[in-house]
């Protein structure tokens, strides 16, 4: 388990299996036997947790394609990862380098 | 029944017996019991058997479903759900009201060129095996059972990618495989593509059927009623 928020990183997790579906996304959370849809940012977002990603760095990278505030972007991230990762479909990891 | 995954080949362990079914380089498999008693074998060769479908449907463009199958006015009715989701019911009611039986329990999808085909297979659930004039069907309308007080189809198809969870989640034996996953996706996809999903609601009254139109999926299973 990372040691500090600063050495965190999100991916998907090594069970969860993902596909886009038009605007929507399909993870199959194969640890659970539980299928999970999540929402066109939902894909925006997984589709960028595809290797260890840092918070900062998700929020830097959803503001090049979604034009609003950092710091409530940055609000909606803190609250909906954990959402993802209680569902299974995300992993903590300790980020590369840390 | 114990299922491990390679990407070669799916190992099953129940009671009393091991098999295997290889993926490559073709489909094929191998049975061991441990019994000689003939009921215990055939039960293992029903599990086993299963699972050998599920794989061979996929190759085809297929899937096997959990799903109650109705034939009426020669198209099939196939309503998905889980152990306990009202199949069984829904079936025994359809059955009551005149209507064939495909399967309360496990029923196979195709996609084929000219549209959407139920098929029979020898999979019951609580109903025993039924009678049917034929063995694969049009399918006439691909449903979610939904718990709700009214008897009725829709209105709304479900958007897509909730289609899409319905049908994987719905698929058995191999939506559970990570080297199979993609491929059930991909198929579940271009099912969804061919004919919407829509909520099916039902009470006990029994009388579903008198209130529901005959549909085709044409009517029913317009790719452009999904959302």
């Amino acid at each position: 388990m990372p040691d500090s928020d600063a050495d965190t990183c999100f991916r998907m997790a090594e069970h969860a299996r993902f596909r886009r579906v038009v605007d929507e996304g399909v993870v199959v959370v194969q640890s659970s036997a539980e299928v999970v849809v999540v929402d066109e940012v939902g894909v925006s977002v997984l589709e960028r947790l595809d290797r260890p990603t840092s918070v900062g760095q998700l929020i830097d990278d959803l503001l090049t394609e979604y034009a609003v505030d950092r710091d409530r972007l940055a609000a909606d991230i803190a609250a909906y990862l954990p959402e993802l990762e209680q569902a299974g479909v995300v992993q903590r990891v300790l980020c590369e380098g840390a | 029944m114990d299922l491990a995954f390679s990407p070669d080949a799916v190992d099953i362990a129940g009671p009393r017996f091991v098999a295997r079914v290889a993926l490559e380089p073709s489909l094929s498999g191998v049975l061991a019991c441990a019994e000689s008693d003939t009921a215990l074998s055939l039960l293992a060769f029903h599990n086993y058997f299963r699972v050998l479908v599920a794989y061979r449907l996929l190759r085809l463009g297929g899937i096997l479903l959990h799903s109650a199958g109705v034939v009426r006015a020669g198209a099939a009715y196939l309503v998905l759900g889980q152990s306990g989701a009202g199949k069984s019911t829904f079936a025994r009611m359809s059955q009551n009201a005149g209507l064939q039986i495909l399967s309360d329990d496990l029923n196979a999808l195709l996609v084929q060129a000219d549209g959407p085909v139920a098929e029979k297979l020898p999979f019951a659930g609580s109903l025993d095996r039924t009678e049917t004039d034929a063995t694969a069907y049009p399918l006439g309308l691909l449903g979610v059972v939904r718990k709700g007080p009214d008897d009725r189809i829709g209105p709304e198809a479900l958007r897509t990618g909730d289609a899409v969870a319905a049908i994987v989640a719905a698929a058995p034996f191999v939506n559970l495989n990570p080297h199979a996953l993609g491929r059930l996706m991909e198929v579940a996809e271009a099912v969804v593509r061919r004919c919407a999903v829509f909520p099916v609601t039902f009470n006990l009254g029994g009388r579903f059927w008198e209130s529901t139109p005959v549909t085709s999926t044409a009517a029913f299973g317009d790719p452009h009623h999904a959302r």
